[in-house]
């Protein structure tokens, strides 16, 4: 039994999970309380990977990252960097098609925060920044978390963008989806059927872990 | 001494207001929709009159011709809303230290004296889920008064309670007052109780006062 | 307004069922043989599938491209394929062994040979299979081995040189022969691993290097009936046309030499 695939696919999902944080939550808060010339437009971007098949994101990045495409060309000659097919690509993948679940959950929180009580804590002398840290966050922590758990159970499982950007090395970007993928293309049904398991159990516990803690909390 | 003399376009009418105001307690009395705590809201700094000038202490907070538009953190003006607006995920110590200023020495004086005040002591480490409607608004006020305000504007703050807790709470208002000597803007539709409070009232109806 | 909901409710049921229905009727009966073929064999037989159904009007042949390995999986979880072509002995005999073939009919179509390509703007200095063991080369795209004849012949080319330990980590494996070509002709990985047959149909990527027939197996394309089939008598003569004159010109066209 093979758990490289497993731990990499963790390792994966976790960074990808991170950026999607770092990335997701300032945006949501943003589109949550402000308004501009072109919202909508710039809301069903974000939310594009949520609705288009999984190839499909995969094959737009392909043609932006890959070493003829926009970006790609750009890193290549600049920094020398490649990134497709190397476990940067698969991380990519995954944070793009988590992103907009993340976004969603961490948007509707924000919007559901009582916005007096932000009214409050400024006439109580907090600055931008420790309302957001002491009072916004923490109101839409329950939210935030139903997104975490969302967006790290899609990257775990993402195959169409990884297997297009990302491949299938060994090691670097062969995470479980891909090993299953192949598992069964060469006929190793048992092979397959495992890691199959793994991943039900790995994400199923997550959610069934998180729901019960969040029953706690209220 | 608070000045304020400001219009503002709202969706109904034009709320217009002018008055002056020294010290004690303040009623704003008039129906629901009048306006009223849209002038609360001006006066703390979370919304913008469309013209005109608010100054407190001849310390000016707003001023349309000058442009001056001080945030709510500068104003050093405690607001408290109708339904409190607790921070529901802190504790009731935590709510209360929120907007004192850290390691000042008058803060930990105050601090035992609202608590006794109050008698917040035995809730301290509740949350406010757990707080009745007369004790939440206990706290509510003890935490405007910790960030030491130079004024305190209440909205219809007892208008959740009634009876001997009522009562009893506009009691400790008339206390606060007098040991804190800050002006005091209460809004309310009761008239015992606006004739209880005030040393001033001041009547409003579709934006505009009545009698000063 | 409820009489226009239930009309349009109708008219778009009647609709669908028609289109259901028209699916499934062909416009006039014909005779349809499914052929699972290696991948890189996609070009020749399209073509000699067309000049087959101009001349035999009441047969059409449905192709079904892959890497051997998934194709054999396929038939071996009962896909309904009449002729199977595979890019090496390994899958024909595994069949074989399950007693899924028809008995004689099994036969060697054509041979190939192994190249080593890189994309034709590439600027990288690979001039022999040796060369991939340096730092230059980081990326190589190769026939995932286990369902990929091109990837398995490609591991012995590598293991016969002894350079496979060293380029291991830097494998790539495609879904199928095609795949490795795709990913040298986007110039994503730095050289890959097909046939000769391969480049003839891309004029994007050039070869460098030819594999000695010595360094892997025998690269030998099997082909025959399935033993599940229910058209014996058409894949019989299909079987027959490609080993005719005519097919022998359109495989050496596309790069392949014929086994017979």
């Amino acid at each position: 039994m093979d758990w490289i695939p497993v731990i990499l696919s963790l390792k994966i999902a976790g960074l990808s999970l991170g950026i999607v944080l770092l990335v997701g939550i300032p945006i949501a808060f943003l589109m949550a309380r402000r308004d501009f010339i072109g919202k909508s437009i710039v809301e069903s971007l974000l939310t594009l990977p949520l609705v288009m098949p999984p190839v499909v994101t995969g094959f737009i990045l392909l043609y932006l990252i890959g070493r003829r495409g926009l970006i790609g060309t750009f890193l290549y000659e600049q920094f020398g960097i490649q990134l497709i097919f190397t476990s940067g690509a698969a991380v990519l993948a995954a944070a793009t098609v988590a992103f907009p679940l993340m976004y969603q959950s961490a948007k509707a929180a924000f919007l559901s925060v009582d916005r007096k009580m932000e009214e409050v804590a400024r006439t109580l002398n907090a600055n931008e920044i420790k309302i957001f840290v002491t009072v916004t966050l923490p109101a839409a922590f329950p939210g935030i978390i139903s997104g975490v758990v969302l967006a790290f159970a899609r990257a775990l499982g993402e195959f169409g963008a990884t297997a297009m950007i990302a491949g299938n090395i060994p090691g670097k970007t062969q995470t479980i989806p891909i090993a299953i993928f192949f598992a069964a293309e060469s006929n190793e049904i048992a092979k397959a059927g495992l890691y199959a398991l793994i991943i039900s159990l790995v994400t199923f516990g997550l959610i069934y872990g998180v729901n019960h803690w969040l029953k706690q909390q209220t | 001494m608070l000045d304020v003399a400001i219009k503002k376009q709202l969706p109904e009418f034009l709320l217009r207001v002018e008055f002056k105001f020294n010290n004690g307690i303040l009623v704003l009395f008039g129906p629901s929709g009048c306006g009223k705590t849209t002038l609360l809201r001006c006066i703390a700094g979370l919304t913008s009159p469309d013209w005109g000038q608010i100054s407190h202490d001849n310390r000016v907070l707003f001023s349309s011709e000058l442009k001056v538009n001080l945030k709510p953190q500068q104003r050093r003006i405690g607001l408290m809303f109708q339904d409190y607006a607790l921070f529901k995920h802190m504790d009731v110590e935590h709510n209360i230290l929120y907007g004192a200023p850290k390691g000042s020495s008058l803060v930990a004086k105050t601090y035992p004296k609202i608590l006794e005040l109050f008698q917040l002591s035995p809730l301290l480490k509740r949350t406010p889920g757990q707080l009745s409607g007369g004790e939440q608004q206990r706290v509510a006020l003890a935490r405007a008064l910790m960030a030491e305000p130079k004024m305190l504007l209440l909205d219809e703050p007892l208008s959740a309670l009634d009876g001997g807790i009522r009562r009893q709470l506009q009691d400790e208002l008339i206390a606060v007052q007098q040991i804190w000597r800050i002006p005091i803007v209460v809004v309310t539709h009761d008239w015992q109780e606006a004739q209880k409070l005030a040393r001033q009232i001041i009547f409003m109806e579709q934006g505009k006062i009545k009698i000063a | 307004m409820r009489r226009i909901i239930i009309n349009l409710w109708l008219v778009t049921l009647i609709l669908m069922v028609s289109n259901l229905v028209g699916l499934s009727i062909d416009a006039a009966p014909k005779v349809e043989l499914n052929i699972s073929a290696a991948a890189s064999l996609t070009d020749a037989l399209v073509k000699i599938g067309k000049t087959y159904e101009s001349k035999h009007q009441n047969i059409k042949l449905n192709f079904n491209f892959g890497s051997s390995g998934s194709l054999q999986a396929q038939i071996e979880n009962g896909a309904p394929v009449d002729v199977f072509i595979s890019a090496s002995e390994k899958e024909m005999d595994r069949l074989e062994s399950k007693k899924l073939l028809r008995q004689g009919t099994r036969t060697n179509l054509l041979k190939n040979q192994l190249v080593l390509i890189v994309s034709v703007g590439s600027k990288n200095k690979i001039k022999s299979f040796e060369d991939l063991v340096s730092d230059a080369v980081q990326r190589i795209a190769l026939g995932a081995s286990e369902s990929v004849p091109a990837g398995q012949y490609a591991y012995q080319c590598l293991s016969k040189l002894g350079i496979w330990a060293r380029v291991t980590q830097k494998v790539i494996y495609g879904t199928n022969v095609r795949a490795v070509l795709t990913y040298v002709e986007s110039g994503n990985v730095d050289a890959g691993i097909v046939y000769f047959s391969d480049t003839v149909v891309s004029d994007k990527v050039k070869i460098v290097a030819v594999a000695a027939p010595d360094w892997h197996q025998p690269i030998i394309y099997p082909v025959a009936i399935i033993a599940t089939t229910k058209k014996y008598q058409e894949a019989q003569r299909f079987l027959k046309a490609l080993q005719a004159d005519e097919s022998k010109r359109v495989f050496e066209e596309y790069g392949f030499k014929v086994a017979w």
